[in-house]
């Protein structure tokens, strides 16, 4: 922690020229000025690739090769640039070398939206990731009504005891590696983006030889970001649990990507006039990382949501029930998840504009041959963005809403069904059914529902004897509504860091004391006292903040308590131990968790949800113990073992380069 | 059926040599074995056992009651201890048995030390054996022009390994001197983990001592590296001459003026050898996609497979991902070459004005601080150790030399044996270490796969492909289709204690013999395992349950073990030297 300050501090004194130029212009709030202050402004632009660089070279793509993406004004912003979320460092190892920070403060490079779009400039690269990761990074704080923060830096003290820093800033390396991939780094709390010779044998489209850097796809961009901001909510997420866990993380960050493309009003636009506002026939909207797919000899997208290339010829995609069960891949295995939001998305979509169509029509709903009227594609274009949004928002918030590890698709879609009848409890526009109806169509649903209506969905509300049981044992709402009060989107990020540690101990101590004296309680939240001699950590608390049907802010309180077993493999069966007793240079072949996500009203401080998965399931055991002893399949496994906590290796690196795979046999 | 071939060997003039042993599951002396008789329809199979490597001599009727011989590689994994002396015993073995006539047909399925190093470690005696063909894959063949491509490619794959971890081991050395012990394990593990793969292809790294002396006893044998090929690498020492194996199969090509090499076909390979017998050749395929990929279920699109061989097999031109990492992973000052300065510069992704030196960069009046500040070069620069990525990408060469190590599995030259005549005659099954690809490759042979399905319906010897590694038996389209299982008998080349010996930064070492396959070979095969490092299980306990007394004694008396003792640092042990099984003719059961 002391580290980072300092790096702070020297990062924004050692290099001030530019903001003390924007002093002398009297834009400074610093500015000790007698003339009347001027009001900062909201937003940067900057200048991106919408896609990458790829669509300039394609005639009809041209004119949307470009956009400038508003970012929110950060007064401090330093060159790298280094601001309040993200720090761009940009080291080239395997060349050796430095590329010079971009100052985004500079005048003459803040009245052009930044440094032109360029492969050649390394300070437009840097501009580029920046803008594009802070475009994330404010979808997801705007979703959930929260500032975001980073997974915590894990340090041993000298007790032997594991702390977690604050992290200010996540970091951004946009030319780190030499291949064909980029990733999340868990441990360095760092992007690696790569770049690379692309693929010589397919001449459409690119250079052949040229190089193609990942940083300078938006969608790439997003995905990675996304992979951070969700760590730094569910820290256990990429705990590969089951089949599931992996993938979601993967899901989750494609789902970003895609409907980012959505906030790009002219990409809308053309897009949907070249498809007659049809989004389902092959577009630039539903598919992923166009140069990189084609550069690394894949002949169009990395991946669509909407349509594959089969024998040369573009197909839509069709939902295949078994497709669930049958793949593992976890990029694959995403791909369904995404697919079925995509599908969801599009439904609401075009029962948003079916009236529009009618009217545009004279009733047949059928629109003729050739270019759409300006005014036609402005409105379906709004209604995109607008359910593009709804949708993201739904995903998003529905992370509030989910057991805080070993998640499975099915648990997600209860998740999301339950985050938007909090929000939205009327479902008049059918938004629910749509979703329910895209994921039944992929065979995704949870293995613990009656039915697939939204009553059965929702999780349940705890009784109201367990209610009663809870709040015998859980502190009182003044705790929570104070906790609450400290972290909004405009708290200082460090500030709500240290008040959640404090927090988390304070709720901690109180549950520890009351817990395990009556029975109640502690099934309800999936814990058990004979484990780990009743030790139990609170993992996380969280503010979640919504308006009301009356317009009201409502806030609601999250905290997610979990335990923890220890689970060896002997004679092939696993065995769960009650204790895990040290052993040097061992550790459990895998950790069994269980616990639970509470929903708290800070005002009466009743429970409202309790997402639970019991740490006595034994038959959730036996599949977490299955589906770990199938990772030791692979290749990679049998020459370098089984990592033994995917978190200390570099678990997004070896998903992205295809090294961590599920059961080879085919 | 089976017509008897052969008579009383007392009688046959290549009896000195050529005498098959009498199958006994006995420890045996050294004395000579007496004659057996091999009808048409039969063979007999003899594993040695190497250690963790393959090496197959198959007896097979001939003509006028002679019986000829396939040998199948020869070869154990680099650095086990003992190995150059024992090896050289199974050679000389060898040449016994086959006596001097021969060999009729030798085979080489791969490229890899522990199917090769045999041919180096004995050569004076492999010389000293006749040999009428070699058979290599197609893959092997220097004038196809897909193979000199996958060949190229191939090299390019092990210089970047090697450059890899050269690299590597001198940042951890750094890390090591400016106290980030932490970093300096790290990166160490890193170039371990590639090494221990490189020595599939012969590299033996800096600090494996074991490695080392059997380098040592090669090159004091007199044998040495044809061409600097990568022994010429940096920071490697003087043994670095000491033969590869690319050497190892010179000399297993140059024993023949002309090689064969094989494609895969439903039509036998035409031998004249053999008129009984029909060996068919199923792999290595000539799909790229097959060939490349160890789990073709991933296909392009789904997943982001970057590095694989595959993709750069298919690029043609010499700006691939792979050269990009070489140029990055030389050090600048061993660039000497034109060329090799150009390869580097055009893998920078910018132009030098926009480059600033490392060195340089700490002292930029300007941007120093920055630097200093955000990455640093120690422990005391305020940039934290813990997020630089001075690594990062010389990591991702741990999955290159995996993918390499996969690629040259699946060159394997697979071999199926068909004994005799009929609907029912039986299958011998040698897929070297085929790999997913490969096997599944077996099935396009022909429009609806009948040909291959019939092939493994009718296997009743199987070598268990790669040490029984997880993902070199395909279950499924594979074991799952061997149905005698009344017959069928597994030989597993393995050493399961030299497999399991720590190995780069794994301590468990590797997951041979997979505990899932071997579970599912001793059902498939009622227990008639066979294995080089412990012997035949099923020999050691009764009758099994459900087997006719006349069954349990065929199998007793079709088996054999023989023992040999070998003083490894001084340590006498006996252990087994190899395992015969005799296959006999007709479909008796």
């Amino acid at each position: 922690m002391a580290k980072g300050k300092q790096s702070q501090k020297v990062a924004s004194a050692g290099l001030k020229t530019a903001s003390e130029s924007i002093t002398g212009l009297g834009a400074s709030p610093r500015a000790a000025s007698p003339r009347p202050r001027r009001r900062e402004p909201a937003y940067r632009r900057l200048r991106v690739y919408a896609f990458d660089p790829s669509l300039a070279t394609r005639m009809e793509m041209a004119v949307i090769n470009q956009v400038t993406l508003q970012v929110p004004w950060e007064p401090d912003l330093a060159p790298g640039p280094v601001g309040e979320y993200l720090e761009v460092v940009d080291y080239d190892p395997a060349s050796g070398c430095y590329y010079a920070p971009v100052d985004l403060n500079n005048p003459t490079v803040l009245a052009e939206d930044g440094w032109a779009p360029s492969e050649g400039t390394p300070q437009f690269h840097q501009q580029m990731v920046y803008a594009v990761a802070m475009t994330a990074i404010r979808n997801f704080e705007r979703a959930l009504g929260r500032r975001a923060l980073w997974s915590p830096h894990f340090v041993e003290d000298e007790h032997g005891a594991w702390k977690g820093e604050y992290v200010p800033r996540l970091r951004i390396y946009p030319h780190a590696l030499r291949q064909a991939n980029a990733y999340y780094s868990p441990l360095k709390k760092s992007l690696l983006f790569g770049y690379f010779p692309a693929d010589a044998s397919d001449l459409a489209g690119h250079l052949p030889g040229g190089m193609v850097f990942t940083c300078l796809s938006h969608d790439v961009v997003v995905h990675e970001t996304t992979h951070a901001l969700l760590d730094g909510l569910h820290r256990r997420f990429i705990e590969a649990t089951n089949p599931d866990s992996l993938a979601f993380h993967e899901a989750f960050a494609d789902i970003c990507a895609l409907f980012q493309h959505f906030s790009f009003p002219d990409v809308l636009k053309h897009q949907l006039g070249k498809t007659q506002g049809d989004l389902t026939r092959q577009n630039l909207l539903g598919e992923l990382a166009q140069q990189f797919g084609a550069a690394t000899g894949l002949r169009g997208a990395l991946r669509s949501a909407i349509g594959e290339v089969k024998n040369g010829q573009w197909e839509p995609l069709k939902p295949m029930a078994g497709e669930y069960l049958k793949v593992r891949e976890p990029h694959a295995r995403g791909a369904i998840l995404v697919a079925a939001v995509f599908d969801a998305f599009l439904s609401i979509y075009k029962s948003r504009v079916a009236d529009l169509l009618r009217i545009a029509t004279g009733g047949s709903g059928k629109l003729p041959e050739g270019q759409l009227h300006p005014d036609l594609v402005n409105r379906l274009a709004s209604e995109a963005a607008k359910s593009a949004r709804h949708v993201l928002t739904m995903c998003i918030r529905a992370l509030d809403y989910c057991p805080p590890f070993d998640l499975t698709f099915g648990e997600y879609l209860r998740g999301l069904i339950t985050a938007d009848s909090e929000l939205v409890p009327d479902d008049n526009r059918g938004y629910r059914v749509a979703v329910i109806e895209a994921f039944r169509q992929r065979g995704i649903y949870p293995t613990d529902v009656r039915t697939l209506s939204e009553e059965s969905l929702r999780w349940n509300a705890p009784t109201p004897e367990e209610k009663d049981r809870l709040r015998a044992v859980l502190p009182g709402p003044e705790v929570f509504r104070e906790f609450a009060s400290q972290w909004d989107l405009s708290s200082d990020r460090e500030a709500v860091f240290n008040a959640l540690q404090r927090f988390q101990a304070r709720f901690h101590q109180h549950l520890r004391d009351r817990i395990w004296t009556v029975p109640g309680p502690a099934a309800t939240m999936g814990l058990d006292p004979s484990i780990d001699l009743g030790k139990f950590e609170v993992h996380s608390m969280r503010p979640a903040r919504r308006t009301g049907p009356d317009g009201e802010q409502i806030t609601e309180l999250i905290v997610e308590i979990t335990q923890r077993q220890p689970v060896f493999f002997r004679d092939g069966r696993a065995v769960a131990e009650t204790m895990w007793v040290p052993e040097p240079g061992k550790d459990a072949d895998f950790w069994f968790r269980g616990g639970c996500t509470l929903l708290i009203d800070p005002e009466t401080g009743d429970v409202r949800y309790a997402i639970s998965k019991r740490i006595t399931d034994g038959s959730r055991l036996r599949r977490q113990a299955e589906y770990v002893s199938k990772a030791g399949g692979s290749l990679r496994a049998t020459y370098f073992g089984v990592p033994q906590r995917l978190e200390e290796s570099e678990a997004f690196a070896m998903i992205h380069s295809g090294q961590l795979e599920g059961d080879a046999d085919g | 059926m089976g017509k008897k071939a052969t008579g009383p060997r007392a009688t046959n003039p290549r009896t000195s040599k050529g005498t098959v042993p009498a199958p006994r599951h006995v420890k045996r002396s050294a004395t000579k074995p007496p004659a057996v008789e091999l009808s048409q329809g039969g063979a007999i199979v003899r594993m040695y056992c190497t250690g963790l490597g393959d090496c197959f001599l198959i007896g097979l009727p001939m003509d006028h009651g002679e019986v000829g011989y396939v040998m199948i590689d020869c070869g154990v994994w680099k650095g086990t201890p003992g190995s150059s002396e024992w090896m050289r015993m199974i050679m000389e073995d060898i040449r016994q048995t086959v006596g001097s006539k021969g060999i009729d047909i030798l085979v080489a399925t791969h490229p890899h030390w522990d199917h090769l190093s045999g041919f180096g470690q004995a050569k004076e005696i492999f010389d000293d054996i006749p040999v009428k063909e070699v058979w290599l894959p197609w893959t092997e063949d220097e004038r196809d022009p897909q193979a000199r491509r996958l060949a190229m490619q191939r090299q390019l794959a092990i210089q970047v390994a090697l450059a890899a971890s050269v690299k590597l081991r001198s940042v951890a050395e750094q890390a090591r001197a400016t106290n980030l012990d932490a970093e300096a394990d790290r990166t160490l593990a890193a170039a371990r983990d590639i090494d221990e793969l490189l020595k599939f292809v012969g590299r033996t790294p800096p600090d494996d001592d074991a490695a080392l002396d059997e380098d040592a006893a090669l090159v004091g044998a007199g044998l040495r590296a044809a061409a600097p090929g990568f022994g010429g690498g940096p920071g490697l020492s003087e043994l670095a001459a000491a033969p590869g194996t690319d050497d190892l199969l010179g000399y297993v090509r140059a024993r023949v003026s002309r090689p064969r090499y094989l494609r895969p076909s439903t039509k036998p390979v035409p031998s004249p050898a053999f008129p009984g017998v029909k060996i068919f050749a199923l792999g290595p395929p000539t799909d790229p996609k097959l060939l490349g990929r160890d789990d073709p279920s991933k296909g392009p699109g789904k997943s982001e497979v970057f590095a694989t061989l595959a993709l750069a097999a298919l690029s043609a031109g010499p700006a691939s991902e792979q050269a990009a990492l070489l140029a990055g992973a030389v050090a600048p000052d061993a660039v000497d070459y034109e060329e090799q300065r150009q390869r580097r510069e055009l893998a920078f992704p910018f132009d030098s004005r926009h480059r600033i030196p490392a060195e340089q960069a700490y002292k930029d009046p300007d941007l120093g601080e920055f630097f200093r500040a955000m990455y640093g070069t120690d422990a005391t620069d305020p940039g934290p150790p813990w997020r630089r990525i001075n690594t990062d990408w010389l990591e991702a060469v741990g999955g290159l030399a995996l993918d390499l190590d996969d690629h040259i599995n699946n060159t394997s030259l697979v071999l199926a044996f068909e004994l005799g005549q009929g609907d029912e005659a039986p299958v011998l099954l040698f897929p070297g270490d085929a790999q997913v690809g490969n096997w599944l490759s077996w099935h396009t042979l022909d429009s609806d796969g009948r040909f291959a399905e019939d092939l493994l319906r009718r296997t009743v010897l199987y070598k268990v492909g790669h040490h029984a590694s997880h993902n070199a038996t395909l279950k499924a389209k594979g074991l799952s289709r061997m149905a005698r299982t009344d017959r069928l008998v597994a030989m597993i080349p393995i050493d399961e204690t030299e497999a399991h010996k720590p190995k780069g930064s794994n301590p468990q070492g590797w997951d041979m013999p997979y505990g899932k396959l071997l579970d599912e070979l001793i059902s498939r095969t009622e227990g008639r395992i066979m294995r080089a490092d412990t012997g035949v299980p099923l020999l050691a306990g009764s009758k099994p349950k459900g087997w006719s007394s006349a069954k349990w004694e065929q199998f007793q008396r079709d088996t054999l073990i023989e023992r040999r003792s070998i003083v490894i640092k001084g340590e006498e042990q006996t252990r087994p030297f190899y395992i015969q099984y005799t296959i006999r003719s007709g479909a008796t059961s």
